[in-house]
């Protein structure tokens, strides 16, 4: 199980992300396993898609 | 540190209602609000390295002091004016229904390379959670601006 969002343009996913405030996950092999989940269902991922915002607030970043 | 969320906004509805909506998904960034360009700039002079987005109205209510004289809070396009003269940091949304300001907000923080999207306010404070808010995540997840390693957005 994983929360967050995701935007699809022109039938790809633009952006992968765990912002969710009723989940806040933190976790960014959860992430990762999600835009491997998605890619298995046929969806192309772009490169640099998926974003993921650390609890801390701190910069987020790209992690594939 | 957490990075910030910089908004100028002086109705009490408005920063209400966009404080629930960042509230629910920004909830790890600490938003601030103000209602006077001056004091917003003195804040981003020591904290604009840290700032995520920044969201600026223009027209301003005039301020009581407390001996009950009225004072000028400036506009957003103070703002815009001090952002010009600095390297971009972070997109700028501009949400005002003062649409020649806005125009004029946008060129001149663009000729100085920020990136900028523009919302109209309108229906009450129904466009807060709506074109406001999806101007706001766009400007906070994407499009990619890459660090020099490379990593950081």
């Amino acid at each position: 199980m994983y929360a967050g969002d995701l935007t699809i343009k022109d039938d790809k996913v633009a952006d992968l992300t765990n912002l969710s405030g009723t989940f806040q996950f933190d976790d960014e092999a959860g992430l990762r396993a999600v835009a491997e989940q998605l890619r298995q269902h046929g969806l192309e991922v772009e490169i640099g898609a998926v974003r993921f915002f650390p609890s801390d607030g701190s910069r987020p970043v790209i992690l594939e | 540190m957490a990075m910030k969320i910089i908004i100028l906004e002086d109705n009490e509805e408005r920063r209400a209602a966009m404080r629930r909506c960042l509230d629910d998904r920004f909830y790890q960034y600490e938003a601030r609000f103000f209602d006077d360009a001056a004091e917003l700039i003195d804040y981003l002079r020591a904290n604009l390295n840290d700032t995520l987005v920044i969201s600026l109205d223009h027209d301003l209510e005039l301020k009581p002091t407390p001996t009950g004289e009225m004072t000028d809070p400036g506009t957003g396009r103070d703002v815009a004016d001090y952002l010009a003269r600095t390297a971009p940091v972070c997109p700028v949304v501009i949400h005002t229904t003062n649409s020649s300001a806005a125009v004029g907000m946008e060129m001149v923080l663009q000729d100085a390379h920020w990136e900028t999207r523009c919302v109209l306010p309108c229906d009450d404070l129904e466009w807060i959670p709506t074109q406001w808010f999806q101007s706001i995540r766009r400007a906070i997840v994407g499009p990619l601006r890459r660090s020099v390693e490379g990593r950081s957005l």
